[in-house]
């Protein structure tokens, strides 16, 4: 990615769309702080990715493209291991994984093995797991994808509800989806953004005509 | 500070846990492990007669020969596994630091080869018709040592060759000349503990392998902050 210069609003869902290898999974990289930039800043929350990792990750809940569950473990396990690293709600742990299972209607799957089951069920477990620490700021990357039409609903409702309460970044192909959910949104394309459109331009036709000259 | 140091060493603990869970439900390790050291045990009994004088002289050489490969064996999957699964992110999103993955590696690597040697070292004793002469208490020192030592170089090595893809040959080529200034020490030592009671004899090595042991962890704590970014 080259000569990105974007801010993304405090508390709005944000989406990133582009074709494939625009570099929507990069700016995302580079937002969790898994790839660190080889020139310039980016800042989360005020803080520099480079020396506050530990910090931002606190605060930052990442659906990477991979399944980041071990297959060799439940889905309670894996949202178990990971409530370890987290400070703990008020609620208590338990309660916790439990109010998302029963929220992403997984839990009947909670004790089985990751690796065996389906890849729809497996997002979901994963979207949990990025829920788990109640992050202020969501980075989904292509949250829809391997999902059936009724629990890309419930995921679409899900993010809905997340207007106004957190900081979302959601990247997408999926033009429609963007237009229902976003406020603000970038388009890239080959590693440049494009263009960056707020609120207002959202509906307009324009942006169809404009994704799909970049798509072609 | 206290609160934090506390928080890492948990940290430490649920992945080298998590990490045990997942080696002892697949068995992915220690099974090939266990196996290579006991065939090699059993051939060696074959070709050294245990009543014979060089049995105390080949035995130290033997059974950190097996704790070696071992090693090699379960290392060379510690991050590579994590990389060919795509659960690498799982560690970078984790509000840890570098050094709590590597650590927590260490302690899972150090988990399994003490099994190893719990189970080879009575069976090599035995085999060989051999006893050690000085107190257990050294000879649990220069295993514990050894054992921590190989662990340490063995999940760095891991992690630095899981982006290589011969990485199945680029991790003994790096473990081996980075491991022999501890286990040669511990061979002699082991080879001491055997021969004689004299404790005072041991002493150089022992200095010879903690130095070590210092500089490849501040080594290790180092380079590790670069090894894990993407």
């Amino acid at each position: 990615m080259k000569n990105i210069d974007l801010e993304i609003s405090n508390k709005k869902i944000f989406g990133v769309l582009g074709p494939n290898a625009a570099g929507k999974t990069t700016l995302l990289k580079l937002l969790a702080c898994v790839t660190m930039p080889t020139e310039g800043n980016v800042e989360i929350m005020g803080m520099n990715s480079k020396n506050n990792q530990k910090k931002i990750h606190q605060h930052l809940g990442y659906l990477s493209h991979e399944l980041l569950l071990y297959r060799e473990l439940t889905g309670f396990e894996n949202l178990d291991f990971y409530s370890k690293f987290y400070k703990s709600p008020n609620i208590g742990w338990h309660r916790r994984i439990d109010e998302l299972l029963n929220l992403l209607m997984i839990d009947k799957w909670s004790h089985e093995f990751i690796g065996n089951m389906s890849s729809g069920i497996q997002k979901r477990f994963d979207i949990a797991r990025t829920l788990l620490h109640n992050p202020d700021l969501l980075l989904l990357d292509e949250p829809f994808s391997n999902l059936d039409l009724e629990s890309q609903k419930m995921i679409f409702k899900l993010i809905h509800g997340f207007r106004g309460k957190k900081t979302v970044v959601i990247s997408t192909h999926n033009i429609d989806h963007a237009k229902r959910l976003c406020d603000e949104m970038a388009i890239f394309s080959k590693g440049k953004l494009v263009r960056k459109i707020d609120k207002d331009k959202l509906k307009s036709i324009k942006i169809l005509k404009l994704f799909g000259r970049i798509l072609e | 500070m206290i609160r934090e140091l506390l928080f890492e060493l948990r940290s430490i603990a649920y992945l080298a846990i998590r990490d045990l869970k997942i080696e002892f439900r697949k068995k992915h390790e220690i099974f090939s492990i266990l196996t290579f050291s006991l065939v090699s045990i059993l051939i060696f009994s074959f070709s050294i007669d245990p009543f014979s004088k060089y049995s105390n002289e080949v035995l130290p050489a033997l059974l950190w020969f097996i704790i070696l490969f071992s090693g090699v064996f379960g290392f060379s999957t510690t991050f590579t596994r994590e990389r060919d699964q795509e659960t690498i992110n799982a560690l970078r999103i984790l509000p840890i630091s570098p050094q709590t993955a590597l650590m927590g590696k260490t302690i899972y690597g150090f988990s399994l080869i003490s099994i190893v040697e719990i189970v080879i070292i009575p069976i090599s004793l035995v085999f060989f018709n051999l006893s050690f002469k000085t107190n257990l208490f050294f000879v649990f020192i220069v295993f514990l040592l050894g054992t921590i030592g190989l662990s340490l170089i063995g999940s760095m090595v891991s992690g630095l060759a899981m982006y290589s893809e011969s990485r199945t040959i680029v991790i003994p080529m790096i473990m081996v000349p980075l491991i022999l200034p501890i286990i040669i020490p511990c061979i002699l030592l082991t080879r001491t503990m055997i021969l004689t009671n004299m404790a005072n004899l041991i002493i150089p090595e022992f200095k010879i392998i903690l130095f070590t042991l210092v500089a490849l962890f501040s080594a290790s704590i180092i380079l590790f902050e670069y090894v894990l970014v993407d």
